[in-house]
């Protein structure tokens, strides 16, 4: 265990740099719903064509969520609720968990 | 906390057992009364966005929000924020809490970074956005289209 003073701290890094850090199939929790999305860095997965990602909400999903189903990047999602609150309904979402694309595994 | 699931009750008698994987029936040691255990969730990585971190990576938040929970779960850790400012400049609003670098791996300066989605303080949803976004998102070619024609390939 390093001591509190040798920890360097938070790297300072590029969206692209971010991104190539999280690898196919890995279980990636988003935060924010409809405000605070960190869409630009999941824009850039999308982009890199990451694949197989097992989504986690904190606590429910929004756009980010249906953006990377629509781009093929997600197996599952687990989450109370996907909704783009007064924008309507998740559309690639609905889809792809109606065809059995993506698997939800219900949060309370 | 470190414990790999916490004892559950509302959800006995329930169809979640097919669904959910991470639920699971447990005897309570004490009572002997049936209990469910709800899995920790640990992931690889969260990423969220936040306003400003300062140059020691400190962190401002939406303040009533769990992210720093999700944060502090994860093995790897990223945020990116609307910009970076001095440590004395990084100021605590009623809307914005201060999260300390220490259950942060990385962060990246993504001016816009929530759009269009909110960014309180900074932007509004971009509806106009927004609605160009669920004209093609109902087709899966069309939506192949619009990430195309919106979010161009990356210069190597």
């Amino acid at each position: 265990m390093p001591e509190p003073a040798s920890n360097p701290g938070p790297a300072f890094v590029s969206l692209e740099e971010a991104a190539a850090l999280i690898t196919n199939e890995a279980e990636v929790a988003l935060g924010g719903r409809m405000q605070m999305e960190p869409i630009a860095l999941e824009r850039v997965l999308a982009r890199q064509g990451r694949r197989g990602l097992r989504l986690v909400t904190v606590p429910g999903g929004g756009l980010g969520v249906d953006l990377l189903i629509g781009a093929g990047c997600v197996a599952t999602v687990e989450s109370p609720q996907i909704v783009l609150n007064e924008f309507g309904q998740a559309p690639n979402f609905r889809r792809e968990v109606q065809a059995g694309a993506v698997r939800v595994l219900d949060q309370v | 906390m470190g414990i790999p699931f916490m004892p559950v009750r509302g959800i006995l008698g329930s169809d979640y057992f097919q669904v959910q994987p991470h639920f699971k029936n447990i005897t309570c040691p004490f009572s002997g009364r049936e209990l469910v255990a709800v899995k920790a969730i640990n992931p690889d990585f969260t990423v969220i966005h936040a306003f400003q971190a300062d140059t020691r990576g400190n962190l401002l938040i939406e303040r009533h929000s769990d992210v720093d929970l999700a944060l502090q779960a994860a093995k790897v850790s990223i945020a990116t924020v609307e910009e970076i400012v001095e440590p004395e400049e990084l100021v605590e609003t009623a809307g914005r809490r201060r999260l300390s670098w220490l259950n942060v791996h990385y962060i990246v300066q993504a001016p816009g970074g929530a759009r269009p989605t909110a960014c309180p303080g900074y932007y509004q949803p971009d509806a106009v956005e927004l609605k160009r976004y669920l004209e093609a998102a109902h087709d899966p070619e069309s939506f192949r289209a619009y990430l195309d024609q919106t979010w161009p390939p990356a210069a190597a």
